[in-house]
Order: C-alpha cells, then structure tokens, then sequence
C-alpha cells in the first residue's frame, strides 16, 4: 500500500516537535521505535508518566498511563525488523512498574527488551516482576540488576540456591537489590535450615540493633551474636567458638527471659554498655519498624493467621530454647554452622502439622547493610521468602 | 489573484464606518495590502485577514504603508509558492475575523503540498493553521504501525542517519581545511 509522504525530519525541528506534540500517545510510542532519533525527539516532549508497564506474553505489550489521558495500550508484535519481538521459548512475562523512573528511561528500556530474562534484568531496572519464573535458574538470578525483584513460582530455585544468594549478597554482590520476594510451590514443609545455613542470621526480636550515629556498621547487642564483624561466610572456628559464647550467653538469657519484660531490661542495660544512648522505646521502636518493612502485599487473612501463630512460636520459642538447641546439636551434624534460634524453627512445624507459619531472621552484608528475610509457608504449598534490605540513613531518621 | 480579491472585495464593505484595527494598521479598516510568492502572482488581501500572520501583521506595523504605497511594493515572500500562498490567502480571508473552528474543514486538501505549506504557514508565523497543519500531519500515522511510519514520514533508519552522520562530518572537515588553506595563502 502507498502513502502519501510527508518528510517529517526535514521540518526544523521546533516544528517537528509541534507535530509530535499533537500526536496521540499511541503513535509517540510507535514513532520512539523508528529510529533513535525518533526515540530521543518523544523523549524531549517530556509527557508527565503515571506508569508504564511492559508484559511479556506471546505478544510484547507496552501499557503507558499517563497524567492526562488515562491509559494506552501498545502492542509491539510488528517489531520484527527491530528484533525485539519475543519468541515463543520465551513464556516469561515480566511486568515493569514504574515508580520513579521517567517514561522515557522506561521506554529506552523497552527498546532494548531481547528475548533473555537476563538482559531485561542487566539494565539496572527499578523494578521487575517475573510472574511465571518456572524457567527462572540461579544463573539468571545472579544477573539480574534491579532495585526490586519480585519473582513467582521460582521452582528450578531452589532454597540452596537462595542460600547461596544470600551468601552473595553478605559478601557484597546486588548492591542495587533493595527488596526481593520469590514465591515457589512446594509439596512439602521446606527446611529453612537449608536456606539459613551459615548465614548467622539473628532472629530480630530476640536482639536489639544499635545503629552508631558515626559509623554506618550495626551492631548487634544481644546475648547470643557477636557483633557482626564478620558477615562473611564463616569459618567453621570462628562459628564454633562463637556458639559456644553463644551457648553460655543463651543460658543466661534463657533464665532471663522467664521474667516478663527481662529481654528489654537487658537490651537497656546492655546498651549502656556499649555506650550508645537510646532510651527503651527504640527497641518497640525497631520492632515496629520491621513489622511494617515485613507485612505489605500480603493477604490479610494470611497476616492474621500468620501474626497470631509468629506470636505464639516466638513465646514457645524463647521457653524451650536450651533443651531444643541441645537436642538438634546431637541429632544433626549442620547444626554447628546454624543458629539454635533456626534449629527451633524448623521444629516447631513439626509439632503442629504443617499451616501457615513464618519466621524473621536479618542478617547483613560486608558493607553493614542489615536485610530482613522473612519466611513464610503457606498450607496452600506456597513458600514466601522477602527480603527487604533496610536503609541505614532511614533507620537513623526513625530511631533518632 | 482574482478569486481571492472577490473573496475580500465581498467582505469588506461590511466594515467602512467603524475603524476596530486602526492601531493595528495606520490605514482604514478595509484596506487591502498585496503580497507575491515565488511566481510574483501579486495577491490582494484585506488588513484584517492578514491578521492571522504575526509576521505581515508586524510588518505593516512597522513600516506604515499608505495602500497606494502597499499597492505599488507588494510584499515579497520569494521563498514560498505561489500555489501554497494562494492556500494561505484563501485561508486567511475565510477566517477574517473570526476564532478558527477546531475542526477546520477548509485546510487544503492536496497531501503532497502539506509540506510545502507547513514551511510556509510557519514563514508566516499563522499559529491557528500552524497548529492545524501539524495535526494534518500527525493524521497521516494514527494507527500505523513504526515500519509504517518510518514509511510515511521517509525516516531514515539508524544506519543511515549514522552514515549521513559521517559524511556531515567529512564534509564539515574538509570545508574547515580548504578555510585554512585559504586564509594561509591570503597570509602570503
């Protein structure tokens, strides 16, 4: 078919940009595919974005809502020629929110799309969401450069190579990654002591974390951890010198806790100790603060069953810590790599048959960072583990 | 040119007794100015369709013409068609006086000259048309596909604006070269 021709590039490009301007916002994304010229001239009218959203089925469909017009569907299937058309090996589909990302570094990002998850991931997005990641391997995940990852049904992932993630993460690796939930299914009640094993990671409300104005390291007063100077992976000394601190503070704390309020009274004292000034309310404080890092985008109905059943573990927990933790020490040979706080975690479970239950361990990085995980399983088979890393500046604002 | 002066000879008795545009023009409200294009077809335009262009608008401001003295010096605009002026004129007349619709049925019709009269119309410094052509000119894509629209509006692919690029660039150099050596032999 023949149409008339009108030589739009040789206008001078005030008018050029007057005729882009009277565009409807389906031809501007079209006319951003043209060329890079194009792509850079749609980027110069600046169009205030709510969102935009690429999915990726059989069909690459970009959804770009913007401040006035309400939402506009894009359908990238006559991209053939550009080689950014996906192909059918290619059932993930990611979902790209922006938050607050322009539309135009949105639509860049859109033009590089390849078939590959990972070269979606390596362009250091804001976000992704990999709704069906069944093909999604521990490779990809490790390419992956985003500041918020969000993957479902991750089965090929196993909870080693979680462990391995975290691992990675402690040692320095994403220095992007500020939150990451995958959800895989599973037809048993997973061992968390797998995706914990050497993490040394701390149950958070059987701690306290003190923040140091100067320093941007944490520490961690409590009667079980050292201070985490070494967030590497441990070595199996150091581990097995530090449990058997660990043990003999744990009795301590055990009898203390048998009071009411004594975990605080401690935490307060120890504080002092430590020379940081911070009254009581922090340690609420702090524990507020996870809650809300740990609970959006849930079910209520799950938040409920689970908060309720996260309060009664945590009660049982701190009663039965000594016998549990001598008991696993014989029974299991990993143990010595793990935190007994883990090991009766996982027992727990065992009691009572397999519902929705969850646990909270931080652990953090080289760098001092402190991450909370959160583990939750569902009875519907579905295994939930966030990890949200908490920003050291923001902590300050809170606590101080 | 004649259909034009009839257009405006119609509508301009309409208007002798009260003089609106007087601080706009320094004549009386029905006089007429002369503009030519490239084809020196000289064109009669009322004062008041000419308001639409900014530029002739200003013009006569500036210069004060008596109509003798407009009807002996038409305007000159060497750099546009007479076709697409006569468009322009015609355009003018019909939108003397009156806000332009949104929708304006009476734009010229012939696609190919779109171009043409999207320079002209911006020469001219007519906004209502300007805005008017320029939609004209984004109808042409809605609901093409990209390959579509590179097609349409004659894109140049990435290779070719890349290649393009280059010669810009050779040629800039050796155009800067021969200055050199120019002004190096005027030196000597």
């Amino acid at each position: 078919m023949t149409y008339h021709r009108f030589p739009i590039q040789r206008l001078p490009d005030e008018l050029c940009l007057e005729v882009l301007k009277t565009l409807n916002y389906y031809e501007m994304i079209a006319y951003s595919f043209v060329s890079k010229k194009a792509h850079s001239m749609i980027k110069s009218l600046r169009v205030e974005t709510l969102s935009t959203s690429v999915e990726l089925k059989k069909s690459l469909e970009i959804r770009w809502t913007t401040r006035d017009y309400g939402s506009t569907s894009f359908n990238l299937k006559s991209l053939q020629n550009d080689g950014d058309s996906d192909s059918d090996e290619e059932p993930e589909t990611e979902e790209i929110p922006q938050t607050n990302k322009t539309e135009e570094e949105e639509i860049n990002t859109i033009k590089d799309l390849p078939g590959r998850v990972e070269h979606i991931g390596i362009v250091n997005l804001k976000e992704l969401y990999i709704q069906s990641g069944q093909n999604l391997n521990f490779d990809d995940l490790l390419t992956l450069n985003v500041e918020i990852l969000k993957i479902d049904d991750a089965n090929q992932i196993s909870l080693r190579d979680l462990n391995r993630f975290f691992k990675l993460w402690m040692k320095g690796s994403f220095p992007n990654l500020k939150e990451f939930l995958i959800t895989k299914r599973t037809g048993v009640f997973p061992d968390w002591n797998i995706l914990l094993k050497g993490l040394r990671a701390e149950e958070p409300d059987a701690f306290k974390i003190v923040h140091t104005r100067k320093a941007p390291q944490v520490q961690v007063v409590g009667p079980e951890e050292e201070p985490e100077e070494e967030p590497k992976e441990d070595s199996e000394d150091e581990i097995e010198e530090s449990e058997d601190v660990q043990e003999e503070e744990e009795k301590d704390k055990s009898d203390a806790q048998e009071e009411e309020e004594s975990d605080k009274m401690e935490e307060s004292e120890e504080v002092i100790e430590e020379s940081e000034a911070e009254p009581e309310e922090e340690s609420e404080g702090a524990q507020e603060v996870d809650e809300v890092e740990e609970e959006p985008e849930e079910d209520k109905m799950e938040e409920s069953h689970e908060d309720e059943q996260e309060e009664d573990e945590e009660a049982r927990g701190e009663e039965s810590e000594p016998e549990s933790d001598s008991e696993d020490e014989q029974e299991e040979l990993e143990d010595e790599e793990e935190e007994e706080d883990e090991v009766e975690w996982v027992e727990q479970p065992e009691e009572e048959p397999p519902g929705p239950t969850s646990m909270n361990v931080k652990i953090r990085n080289c760098h001092g960072v402190c991450a909370d995980i959160q583990l939750q399983y569902i009875s519907g088979m579905i295994c939930y583990v966030r990890f949200f890393i908490r920003d050291p500046n923001e902590t300050y604002a809170i606590w101080y | 040119m004649s259909s034009t002066e009839q257009g405006t000879s119609s509508a301009a008795p309409a208007e002798p007794t009260t003089a609106p545009e007087s601080a706009a023009a320094p004549e009386v409200p029905e006089s007429f100015y002369y503009v030519h294009g490239k084809d020196k077809v000289v064109h009669k335009v009322s004062a008041g369709a000419l308001q639409h262009s900014a530029l002739i608008h200003g013009m006569i401001s500036n210069l004060g013409y008596t109509e003798e003295q407009a009807k002996a010096n038409p305007f000159p605009f060497e750099n546009i068609d007479g076709d697409i002026l006569q468009m322009v004129v015609d355009w003018c007349n019909q939108h003397k006086g009156k806000p332009t619709p949104p929708e304006d049925t009476n734009l010229p019709k012939q696609k190919e000259k779109l171009f043409d009269l999207v320079l002209a119309v911006n020469y001219l410094e007519i906004k209502e048309l300007l805005t008017y052509c320029c939609k004209q000119v984004a109808m042409m894509v809605k609901g093409k596909s990209p390959e579509e629209i590179r097609e349409i509006w004659m894109i140049p692919t990435d290779a070719e604006d890349e290649a393009a690029e280059k010669e810009a660039k050779k040629r800039a150099g050796k155009e800067a070269a021969g200055e050199t050596a120019a002004a190096a032999g005027d030196a000597k």
